[in-house]
């Protein structure tokens, strides 16, 4: 590859595609539990977005022929049974497919079409008090859940209580058969939430975890402050420090906010953070000295703050009046998922450029390169700056 | 407190505690509503009689009554307006399965949130009609609805043609509207007059002096639009009295109140007749006086949608299991001033479920809200069609 072919990549790749930044790719799946006598009934409706739509297309239509056959529809629905889980009293029940609705090939890729699927298992007997779990992790890397019970029909079949984790991917159900038990405990807030009370760590830091890579990748604002702070940086030693000034700022800010301890207006924010990617790329062109050292640690630190109130507002969008531990695992998680995000983009970044710099055999041609590219790539990043800093000041107006 | 007092004054006339201030002084509840189905009989019959018979023939249905409505399913019919997507190769009659668009379907009467074209609506759109006939159409519902509702329909119409304005892929704007009348405009039998499209399903089941909205539907995207110079923010009254109750619970209630989950979509949406969930959230008899006072004005944003004649009776039916009436909250507890919040929240009593949803699904979800508003009891005027 030609240098110059490099360059122009990385300045196109550089120049985000003007859409709206953190855009959501959902695929809905509301799940129904009705009791009957002598059984339950699991009634799941899924709805794939219109940008996740082809995703979900993929695993149904496995084929690949623009038909949704017979045989797909029902591997489909043993997909989804080996992705839920129903169990009562701790026994893993046997779910039967009792009905299937599809949509057309065609409606599902923009974004309308609705999935019905029902199953069944068997109730156990008995007439002592029951817990029901429903566990959903059916495509869970784009996946919004909902879950709710019925209102029993029959009267003997009493609902004691229910809980949900935060995204309701975990449900528990506590209810009792027969005569009512003596002291209902008021719904909602009962002996089904003393499960859930203590938060399993690892799946929530987990979900956060994607949500904070989601946050990155989806919105370029933050991708170009970093592709600038790269731009800048001579060695790797210097984009070590920067961004790790970064890190520490944007780590404080997010979980100041996240904790409600700051607040400061989206308004203020949004601005700030396309400013502060304008302002490092220029000083890249303008000032290239000050693009490494102490003044650029300030400025990474100093920008990072803001950029970690605006990551915190991704996470509030999500996250709120979760007890305080649930909350602190979920900023974790969700710091990682933006580290890992932020690398994702770095990673490769810092290759090329080294890759294209060690191209050059001598070494004032190297250094003639490496500030080219500085400036080329950072006048880039500095226009798609300024693009993002005039949406930003519009939405004010 | 200037705004509890505004919310008192209004409940209270709702529900007639305070005589004269909104309601009619001297005509009693069933004179009020006697009237007021003669009224919407009138208005009914003039518009039929401005149709001529082919279009008579194409918005009057029979009038069923059903033990429930089914979830409907549709699939493109290619009807839908400009720029309309066919369908792709498997899709024709009778090849693949069904399945797609999800419509509530109650005898031949369906309503949805989806657009006329994905789910088509029995009747006649408002775009085919003539001058006269659309004004008799508009004022069947002008009669119908109380100047609060009717504006809310306006505003909600408005939004859809603001989006149309915009190039759609599907059938929007005010002309898709459709109104069908199932049964016969009587004052003693009972019978249904549907208006509805994309965002808005009215469903009013009259039977003799008893009026019924459940269920309906409203909703709006854009949330936020310019109409004549002046900007328009649709189902703002739901949003800010919404915000004005949970502003109002102390911390306790707030706790109680707030799931500790998200709810991302309407849980009884289309397709959801007869189901009731468990309920959650914060009990009514756990509120204060002045905390009931907001949740009934909010209520009314709904409830208050139909003719006062027959909000009054449904207020006073609201109220009276209010204690049994839950309050829960999904999502963020401020909004920015002049935008409605992202937030989720429901109401539930033993008469009674509202359901608020904002839609985050591929954009704003402030600018995309659905709304329902249903009757497990009385869904279609159900007690009172039972045979």
């Amino acid at each position: 590859m030609s240098v110059r072919r490099a360059i122009l990549i990385i300045a196109f790749l550089l120049q985000a595609p003007p859409v709206s930044a953190h855009r959501l790719n959902e695929y809905l799946q509301a799940t129904t539990i009705a009791f009957e006598k002598d059984h339950v009934e699991l009634r799941l409706r899924l709805t794939p977005g219109v940008d996740v739509a082809q995703k979900v297309l993929a695993d149904i239509d496995a084929n690949g022929d623009g038909t949704i056959s017979k045989a797909e529809q029902r591997a489909y629905a043993e997909q989804v049974i080996d992705d839920v889980s129903l169990a009562i009293d701790g026994h893993a029940a046997r779910l039967r497919l009792v009905s299937s609705f599809f949509p057309t090939v065609e409606e599902m890729k923009q974004g309308m079409g609705d999935i019905a699927l029902a199953f069944e298992a068997v109730m156990p007997p008995g007439s002592t008090t029951h817990r029901l779990t429903f566990e959903n992790h059916h495509r869970s890397d784009i996946a919004v859940y909902l879950v709710n019970c019925l209102q029993p029909r029959d009267p003997a079949i009493h609902i004691v209580g229910q809980d949900r984790n935060y995204d309701q991917s975990s449900y528990q159900l506590d209810f009792a058969l027969g005569a009512p038990p003596t002291s209902q405990a008021p719904v909602g807030a009962s002996a089904a939430q003393q499960g859930l009370e203590r938060p399993e760590a690892l799946p929530l830091i987990v979900t956060f975890f994607w949500h904070g890579v989601r946050h990155i990748v989806t919105g370029y604002d933050h991708l170009l402050f970093i592709a600038a702070l790269v731009l800048g940086a001579a060695t790797l030693w210097d984009l070590v420090k920067v961004v790790t000034a970064f890190t520490l700022a944007h780590s404080i800010t997010l979980t100041l906010a996240a904790l409600n301890l700051v607040h400061a207006p989206e308004g203020v924010v949004e601005p700030l953070i396309s400013a502060s990617i304008v302002f490092v790329a220029v000083q890249n062109i303008v000032a290239p000295d000050h693009s490494r050292g102490w003044s650029r640690l300030a400025v990474a630190f100093f920008f990072g703050l803001f950029h970690g109130l605006g990551f915190a507002g991704g996470l509030l969008d999500i996250l709120h009046q979760m007890p305080r531990e649930t909350i602190l695992l979920a900023i974790l998680g969700f710091s990682f998922g933006i580290e890992a995000g932020n690398q994702m983009v770095l990673l490769p970044l810092v290759g090329l450029l080294a890759a294209v710099r060690r191209s050059r055999p001598d070494a004032a041609g190297r250094t003639r390169l490496s500030l080219a590219i500085q400036r080329i790539g950072s006048a880039s990043v500095s226009m798609a700056g300024m693009y993002y800093l005039c949406i930003a000041l519009a939405a004010n107006s | 407190m200037l705004l509890a007092l505004g919310s008192a004054l209004t409940i209270a006339a709702l529900c007639g505690g305070v005589g004269g201030a909104g309601t009619r002084p001297g005509i009693g509840t069933d004179a009020a509503t006697d009237s007021q189905t003669q009224a919407i009989v009138a208005a009914a019959t003039d518009f039929l009689n401005a149709l001529n018979a082919d279009q008579r023939g194409k918005v009057l249905f029979a009038f069923t009554p059903q033990k429930t409505a089914t979830a409907a399913r549709f699939r493109r019919s290619g009807s839908g307006g400009p720029g309309d997507h066919r369908q792709g190769p498997g899709g024709g009659p009778g090849m693949g399965p069904p399945g797609g668009f999800v419509g509530e379907k109650y005898g031949s009467a369906v309503w949805s949130n989806f657009p006329v074209s994905d789910v088509p609506r029995p009747g006649l759109q408002l775009g085919g009609l003539n001058a006269v006939q659309r004004a008799a159409a508009m004022h069947v519902l002008r009669v119908m609805l109380s100047p609060e509702g009717y504006q809310k329909v306006l505003d909600i119409m408005g939004s859809d043609q603001a989006l149309s304005d915009r190039g759609t892929p599907f059938a929007s704007g005010r002309a898709v509207y459709t109104i069908g009348i199932f049964g016969t405009p009587s004052i003693s039998t009972p019978w249904m007059v549907q208006f509805g499209g994309h965002h808005l399903g009215l469903n009013v089941v009259i039977a003799s002096n008893h009026d019924v909205l459940a269920p309906t539907l409203t909703g709006a995207q854009p949330s936020v639009y310019t109409s004549n110079g002046s900007t328009v923010r649709v189902l703002a009254g739901e949003n800010d009295k919404a915000f004005a109750l949970l502003d109002a619970l102390d911390d306790t209630q707030r706790k109680q109140a707030i799931l500790n989950y998200r709810v991302n979509d309407l849980v009884l949406g289309p397709g959801h007749d007869g189901e009731t969930i468990v309920p959650e959230g914060l009990k009514a008899s756990a509120m204060t006086a002045q905390q009931r006072v907001l949740l009934l004005d909010l209520i009314s944003e709904w409830a208050g949608i139909i003719n006062d004649a027959y909000a009054k009776p449904r207020m006073e039916e609201i109220e009276a299991g209010l204690d049994d009436t839950y309050f829960a909250w999904s999502g963020p507890t401020t909004h920015k001033p002049g935008r409605n919040g992202s937030s989720y929240y429901r109401i539930q009593g033993p008469k009674l479920i509202i359901e608020f949803s904002p839609q985050g699904v591929g954009g704003d979800p402030t600018m995309h809200v659905h709304t329902i508003y249903r009757d497990p009891t009385n869904d279609y005027g159900r007690a009172f069609t039972s045979q």
